[in-house]
């Protein structure tokens, strides 16, 4: 009986340290919203810069029309994420009009192959002030800056509090990765 | 459309249909296909093939349109065609080919077309009829409260009162029946707006909507209907599906991911009709209103992704323009709005009447 108990215990802190090993000591290990676990990736790439094209909405809120500007990040997520953050800071030009609320926060932005996600904090569609066409505007001046600007990214996910999400605010489907709508810089969908 | 039975009978198909009268399973010596009552789409080897309509029940008679000959049927005897989709003529059929039938044969399946297998359009469709139900769908509602004002106006209490006002005029003016997918504040998911007009059979279903941008002095009119997300998305879908949806053991899953295909795709047959109503409202509106046109568009929006009828959503002026949103609290502007709208349901009509508007196959 008491040699039992010995073995139930010894088993016990074993299993504690491996957990607590495996914690802290493996690599992280996340898990993509197709339900695949996937290792972070280490974090090899050097801190980059280089120019993008911003999509934001032209004065008239019909058409998205481009803004040229330095970006620079520690690591390509990280450059991606702040291309995201870029965009959220809205235009320097008065004749261009945002399209995320000035208080959206990024959570994250990761890849997968050639789909990034883009997880946003609520605030993007809470704070969003409505309309059906504002709405297109704001998903795809993520999607296209994303798609435009980094040809290996052929989809965009936008993720809401880290969850995929059926609108982004009310209107528009965002429930699957979407791909550029570069017709949207003349104001039409296709 | 071509009557399925004689079709079955010439070509010595085996056929079964689900208990729901819904699923309909074709199989030849080559191979088999599965339709969808109401739904465009054949699934054949595993792959999703779009027809010009739907496969539909007419008072018992089955009928599929015209281009299942081409694009299904090779599938399941083993026999390629080029026909066009509503051809009837001999020549073309014997052009195009029924590739090593004899002329005998080719002739004798012509004529068998005109016979006994063309069910006319007029059968089906009857005399033009007007319309006879119309779901009107007042966005937001609970707490989807939509856009909001600088003065505190708010979306969903302003399309509700609009959207009450348009339903008594169309009852009143048109005699036909209206539903409201909400008659007060409460929220209701988009998916089930749109499942509240395909269970009512509407002829027609409108969101009505009001404006916002970031922008105060951004102000007029706009209508849209419905866009596919992306063919690269529905290539994608097919994918997923491959073999699935086509194989009898199909579990819950795969028919919950069929659905859902169905569901995205239910807006394909009617996308011109959409376009003709959204033209109409946007004309009225504009017109009668006298504001600036923002122009008829297309866009991804999921209100509408599953209605099984013309559909469109308008958007009755922006709440984010300070002018604009003092007129849209007023009852007389509101009124006018919706008088606006019933006009364009009353040119949908009589487009319908006339026979100007081909009514979508059901």
């Amino acid at each position: 009986m008491k040699k039992s108990l010995r073995v139930v215990l010894i088993l016990f802190l074993g299993a504690g340290t491996m957990y607590l090993f495996m914690r802290f000591y493996l690599p992280e290990r996340r898990i993509s919203p197709l339900g695949e676990e996937i290792m972070s990736k280490p974090v090899l790439s050097a801190p980059q810069a280089r120019q993008v094209d911003l999509f934001f909405a032209d004065s008239t809120g019909r058409r998205l029309s481009l803004e040229r500007r330095e970006v620079a990040g520690d690591s390509r997520d990280d450059l991606l994420k702040q291309v995201v953050e870029e965009l959220i800071k809205g235009p320097a030009d008065e004749d261009r009009i945002r399209t995320l609320p000035e208080s959206t926060m990024v959570r994250a932005v990761y890849e997968l192959e050639t789909t990034v996600w883009v997880d946003l904090g609520g605030a993007v569609s809470d704070e969003h002030p409505g309309g059906s066409w504002t709405e297109v505007l704001a998903v795809y001046s993520v999607v296209n800056t994303l798609t435009e600007n980094f040809t290996d990214v052929s989809h965009v996910q936008l993720l809401i509090n880290g969850r995929e999400s059926e609108t982004f605010a009310g209107h528009v489907d965002i429930s699957t990765p979407l791909v550029s709508r570069i017709q949207l810089l003349a104001g039409d969908w296709e | 459309m071509i009557d399925l039975q004689s079709l079955i009978d010439f070509f010595d198909l085996r056929s079964s249909m689900d208990v729901l009268g819904e699923r309909l399973d074709l199989v030849g010596s080559r191979g088999s296909c599965r339709l969808l009552l109401e739904s465009p789409l054949v699934l054949s080897r595993g792959l999703f093939t779009v027809m010009s309509g739907p496969f539909v029940n007419s008072s018992g008679r089955l009928a599929i349109p015209f281009d299942f000959l081409t694009k299904a049927l090779p599938a399941l005897t083993g026999r390629s065609s080029s026909l066009a989709a509503g051809d009837l003529t001999l020549g073309e059929v014997g052009s195009g080919g029924f590739k090593g039938q004899s002329p005998d044969e080719l002739s004798k399946f012509a004529s068998f077309i005109r016979r006994d297998q063309y069910v006319p359009e007029e059968i089906l469709q009857k005399e033009p009829k007007g319309l006879s139900v119309v779901v009107l769908d007042p966005g937001h509602g609970g707490r989807s409260l939509g856009a909001r004002g600088s003065t505190g106006t708010v979306e969903k209490d302003l399309v509700l009162s609009v959207s009450e006002k348009l339903k008594q005029k169309l009852e009143e003016g048109l005699g036909i029946k209206v539903v409201l997918t909400r008659t007060a504040d409460y929220y209701v998911g988009l998916k089930e707006r749109t499942a509240i007009a395909n269970n009512n059979r509407a002829d027609l279903f409108l969101s009505v909507h009001a404006n916002a941008t970031f922008r105060r002095d951004i102000d007029g009119y706009e209508t849209y209907y419905m866009s596919f997300r992306s063919t690269d998305k529905q290539a994608r879908s097919y994918a997923e599906v491959e073999n699935k949806a086509l194989g009898v053991k199909g579990g819950e899953d795969d028919k919950a991911l069929l659905e859902a295909i169905l569901w995205d795709m239910a807006q394909t047959s009617y996308l011109k009709e959409s376009n003709e109503l959204a033209s109409m409202v946007q004309k009225r509106i504009v017109g009668e209103l006298r504001g600036r046109d923002r122009g008829v568009r297309q866009a991804p929006l999921a209100v509408l992704m599953g209605a099984r009828m013309p559909a469109a959503l308008v958007e009755i002026g922006y709440i984010s323009n300070p002018e604009q949103e003092v007129r849209l609290n007023r009852k007389s502007h509101q009124d006018q709005i919706a008088m606006a709208l019933y006009r364009a349901v009353e040119d949908y009509h009589r487009g319908l009447l006339r026979g100007e508007i081909k009514r979508g196959q059901r």
